[in-house]
């Protein structure tokens, strides 16, 4: 089809844009390189079948927004498709004659799909378009108080218009291509939609027709090559970058663990992440596989109650520091500005409840809470700037083992009137009863413990409890930055499980599961830790324990973000509620499972107050009552403590409930 | 009628964080494990259930009045005296006493 000249132009071009697009990748994947951690590019290969899921399968588009990520599975079907149609097209012009299995029934059915999802990517792509820039869907948009760079909001709306219309020309320009080409060469039964547009063209003169052909083939084609150098500088490289992505992602134990820090290693200068270049490779890989979808932002509980934190504003405000920097960055310049003044504020970095919700949504598979995480390192231990409050609680945890500072000779106190055995008496038991600080201090902690003991007793569990020796796990110490605090109070519980050779640990609180099971595994000590949900559920199920059902009304179950999201138990706590209801349904709120909402104690919170926003606590306890549900269930001492807190604010003192899962079993055994 | 308690004894308002967040006192009046740790030599508790956040914060205070309509609540077991009852009825009364 093309004439030599248009072959020659053409080859020169393409090496042009691949000469350019070296660079610009070059330059990108240099500043990746830039990070503190290496990334282990081998992981890419063994884990292929990953990201052909996530970019064939789609399947991480799904968790939220189902409808758009139904659409968007279109444009990106069709996208894909039109690679194989580009090299086709390509040789199309440069073979005379060449028709791709012209009369074969491959060929056909090649041309009736490109034909049929032209069309639907257009579709697709006009509502995408129309979303954005017309109907402007809120949801794509960042509120005020969070931080989000002028070049990012002025920049995304740029390259939203751009990629909109870099599609619609590309994909239009070949549709229209195919319509002349039928124009000159007579119907086409498997193209109905190029058939249709070709009688536009019918009264037109052949020799205008066959420029046509070239002008569309060339802006088809032409724009692809404009394209290609622009992907690193577009958040349209996620295409490429988010499938990477979820291929090279560090293997974490649960999504708020990741490594320790050798303290006595003198080499260490930097603690935390303070500038781009100390977060870890694959952090700022993140940047390049956000497509800025807002997924993350939407499920925030720090955003949604009007807080300075929005996870996708740190990537987005990541990104264009990039684009922005991208040449003295990847040139390995030092750009000496604290991720504080230009990622995300340091309010907002003490908003983060380390939910995990952001990290579960992302449809590209990134983790701005570990962004989050690193930085309040450096702000704790190398900067010392954090929430008065915050010190308090470190200060407590340090003299007196636990965040209230209570009298770590108290700790025994719930087990007054019942006949708990004790380690340091029995020394030897299959397990190890941990009831942890809210268990052994707070009011409704206490019951909770009382519970579970109860209920072991019922069942004959061989346990026992550490009692005064036990000690805080450090969880809110490590999740607040303080990882020399929170290594001090591992050493000490570490002794205390060698000394009795503790093997077998089961607790109430989700927080020192997550702890003992995960952060205490990162220090070289693996232990056998279940939540106290799980090991009743199988106490049921191997019928040591028969409740009996006596629930009446509905019962709701709010998910703990450290059994669920932080530890893939969503069912256990479910199937106990499930054991003890007679006439009463379980109603799931709105948000549950995967995408349950935050009490907002996590991370930290329950320590020192943001003041910025509404109350997370109230905000979930509102859905839990619009359940209708009488009884919110929870299996988390912190979720207890808010749940009940949202309780009283909103005023259902006269007609709900908050109770611990193991409460509830406990009220079945009753008469037993 | 809280705040002409604390006068009539000369005394200073503080509170629990719901107080705080309905926006009847600044933040700097909670007192808790997320705010002011006080020990004051008389302490009287309104309606105050003694729940760990608050108690931790008060804990150290001389003397505690509790008063409260549960007479299961909490707070009676950290209390050097109690009175079972509406703070609404209460502390006018009280308020007069002193003040007569």
């Amino acid at each position: 089809m093309l004439s030599l000249i248009e072959k020659i132009v053409f080859l020169v071009l393409v090496a042009g844009s691949l000469g350019l697009a070296w660079v610009n990748f070059g330059k990108m994947f240099k500043a990746i390189g830039r990070g503190s951690r290496p990334i282990l590019w081998g992981k890419a290969i063994r884990n292929w079948p990953k990201g052909l899921a996530v970019f064939l399968g789609q399947q991480t588009l799904f968790k939220t927004r189902p409808v758009v990520g139904g659409i968007h599975a279109v444009v990106a079907w069709g996208f894909t498709l039109y690679i194989a149609v580009n090299i086709i097209d390509v040789f199309y012009g440069f073979i005379p004659g060449f028709h791709f299995f012209s009369e074969h029934w491959f060929g056909q059915l090649y041309r009736l799909f490109v034909d049929i999802f032209s069309l639907f990517v257009l579709i697709g792509v006009k509502y995408f378009v129309f979303r954005r820039f017309i109907s402007k869907d809120p949801k794509l948009e960042t509120k005020e108080p969070v931080l989000l760079s002028t070049s990012a909001r002025t920049g995304m709306k740029k390259d939203s218009f751009i990629v909109g219309m870099f599609i619609l020309m590309h994909i239009g320009f070949r549709f229209v291509g195919a319509s002349f080409e039928i124009a000159g060469h007579g119907p086409d039964p498997y193209q109905p939609g190029a058939n249709l547009m070709a009688l536009l063209w019918q009264s037109f003169d052949p020799v205008i027709i066959v420029y046509a052909e070239h002008v569309c083939w060339w802006l088809a084609l032409g724009l692809i090559l404009a394209f290609i150098p622009y992907f690193p500088y577009s958040k349209h490289a996620h295409l490429f970058m988010g499938p990477l992505n979820f291929m090279v992602r560090e293997d974490r134990r649960s999504p708020a663990v990741f490594e320790t820090i050798d303290f006595e290693d003198e080499k260490i200068e930097q603690f935390g992440s303070s500038k781009l270049e100390h977060l870890p490779q694959s952090q700022i890989l993140d940047a390049y596989a956000c497509i800025m979808c807002n997924r993350c932002q939407d499920a925030c509980p720090a955003y949604t109650t009007g807080k300075e934190l929005s996870p996708s504003a740190i990537e987005i405000n990541k990104r264009y520091y990039l684009n922005e920097h991208l040449n003295d960055f990847s040139a390995g310049k030092d750009l000496d500005e604290p991720m504080s003044k230009w990622m995300l504020t340091e309010e907002a970095a003490w908003s983060c409840t380390t939910c995990g919700f952001c990290v579960e949504v992302c449809p590209v598979g990134n983790e701005p809470m570990v962004d989050i995480l690193r930085m309040r390192q450096d702000l704790v231990m190398m900067e010392s700037r954090f929430p008065e409050d915050a010190m308090d609680a470190f200060n407590k945890m340090e003299n007196y083992g636990n965040p209230w500072g209570l009298s770590p000779q108290e700790r025994e106190t719930w087990m007054e009137g019942l006949n708990v055995p004790l380690m340091r008496e029995k020394k030897k038991a299959d397990v190890l009863y941990w009831a942890g600080c809210a268990g052994a201090y707070d009011n409704r902690g206490k019951d909770i413990s009382r519970a579970v003991s109860q209920i072991f007793d019922k069942a004959g569990v061989d346990y026992a409890c550490l009692g005064n020796e036990e000690t805080c796990t450090g969880d809110s110490a490590r999740r607040i930055g303080n990882e020399y605090l929170f290594q001090m109070m591992a050493m000490q519980n570490i002794e205390k499980f060698e000394e009795y050779g503790i093997k077998k640990i089961v607790t109430q609180c989700p927080h020192c599961l997550t702890t003992l099971k995960h952060d205490y595994a990162e220090l070289g000590t693996e232990l056998d830790v279940v939540h106290h949900s799980q090991f009743i559920n199988d106490l049921v199920k191997e019928g040591k324990i028969a409740p009996q059902p006596s629930i009446t009304e509905d019962v709701t179950y709010h998910d703990a973000c450290y059994l669920g999201r932080h530890n893939g138990e969503y069912d256990a706590p479910r199937e106990l509620i499930q054991s003890v209801l007679s006439d009463g349904h379980l109603v799931e709120m709105d948000r549950n499972k995967e995408t349950g909402f935050c009490c907002g104690a996590g991370g930290g919170n329950m320590w020192y107050e943001i003041n910025t926003g509404d109350r997370i606590n109230y905000e979930r306890f509102k859905e839990a009552a619009d359940t209708k549900a009488t009884t919110v269930a929870t299996a988390c001492n912190f979720c207890n403590i808010m749940m009940e807190d949202g309780l009283k604010v909103t005023g259902h003192e006269e007609n709900m409930v908050v109770k611990d899962v193991a409460e509830l079993v406990l009220e079945g055994l009753s008469d037993t | 009628m809280a705040k002409e308690l604390a006068n009539a004894l000369n005394g200073e308002l503080a509170s629990s964080r719901p107080v705080v967040d309905a926006g009847w006192l600044p933040s700097s009046h909670q007192v808790g494990s997320s705010g002011q740790s006080v020990s004051p030599n008389l302490y009287i508790a309104l309606g105050i259930s003694g729940a760990i956040q608050h108690v931790v914060g008060m804990k150290g205070s001389k003397n505690i009045i509790a008063i409260n309509k549960d007479a299961d609540a909490p707070i009676f077991e950290i209390a050097d005296y109690g009175v079972v009852g509406n703070v609404l009825d209460i502390v006018p009364k009280l308020t007069e006493v002193i003040k007569g």
